[in-house]
């Protein structure tokens, strides 16, 4: 059976998270545009997937991504994903842990790719 | 003479923030998806416009911004501007004067572009900024 759109963003989105604990760089490379642009709770902006924190394993690290709530919203060929995260991980080896409101936008070109993320801090 | 993409998005933005700041809810919901997806400095998402307590004078006045920087990303259809912003203003009656990181992504429809998303990130307070602040 065919899936709905909510159903085929909620899969990647899931996927992401799964790739993002997971350090799989093959998937991430698949689901996130190369000029994905992502803001962290600090402000911090970086542009481009090879330039994301995730991308540095040795500097960050995220060991546990439990989603609480996930909420989908289209716009055509966008989605905007809202989810309360909680995540526990390691910064420059040092074991970092709380809750996240994450915003990620993900847009449909032959398949979805995320274009954009910002997470703020609980 | 036709506009870039980003002049264009440059004006929108321009007419976005003037709508803010003159509590204009005709010109908003001009270049403001109905089903937009905000979500503030403290975690919480507010979907529709008609939903963003925020837009209520009686909650937040903005009198001012400044843009400190600002970065426009193009994905076909989509631009994500993401800028630091020093906003002053008055939250219930409280006067504030903070900078945030905002990201807001615009989404053009065949006629005009539209916001879509917005997110803010309350950025730490720089000391010296603080030090003058106390003067």
């Amino acid at each position: 059976m065919n899936k709905t759109h909510h159903e085929v963003v909620e899969d990647a989105d899931v996927r992401l998270t799964d790739a993002l604990v997971n350090g799989n760089t093959c998937a991430l490379k698949h689901l996130l545009h190369p000029n994905a642009v992502y803001t962290n709770p600090h402000g911090e902006v970086f542009s481009g997937a090879q330039n994301l924190p995730v991308n540095n394993p040795y500097m960050y690290r995220i060991t546990l991504m439990q989603t609480l709530e996930r909420s989908i919203s289209f716009f055509n060929n966008v989605a905007v994903v809202t989810a309360i995260e909680k995540r526990e991980g390691l910064f420059m080896d040092i074991p970092f842990s709380g809750l996240y409101s994450t915003t990620r936008m993900w847009k449909f070109n032959r398949h979805w790719q995320m274009i954009a993320a910002t997470s703020v801090m609980i | 003479m036709s506009l870039t993409h980003t002049q264009i998005i440059d004006e929108a933005e321009a007419r976005l923030i003037q709508a803010l700041i003159f509590n204009d809810i005709k010109s908003l919901r001009r270049v403001v998806h109905p089903e937009m997806v905000f979500t503030d400095e403290s975690g919480q998402t507010y979907i529709g416009i008609e939903k963003i307590p925020y837009l209520n004078p009686s909650v937040l006045s903005l009198h001012g911004r400044e843009i400190r920087s600002r970065n426009i990303t193009f994905f076909t259809n989509i631009a994500v501007v993401n800028c630091v912003e020093k906003r002053t203003g008055a939250y219930l009656n409280i006067l504030f004067e903070r900078e945030f990181r905002i990201n807001r992504v615009w989404k053009f429809n065949g006629r005009q572009w539209q916001l879509i998303a917005a997110t803010l990130v309350l950025l730490p307070e720089v000391a010296s900024e603080k030090q003058c602040s106390y003067k």
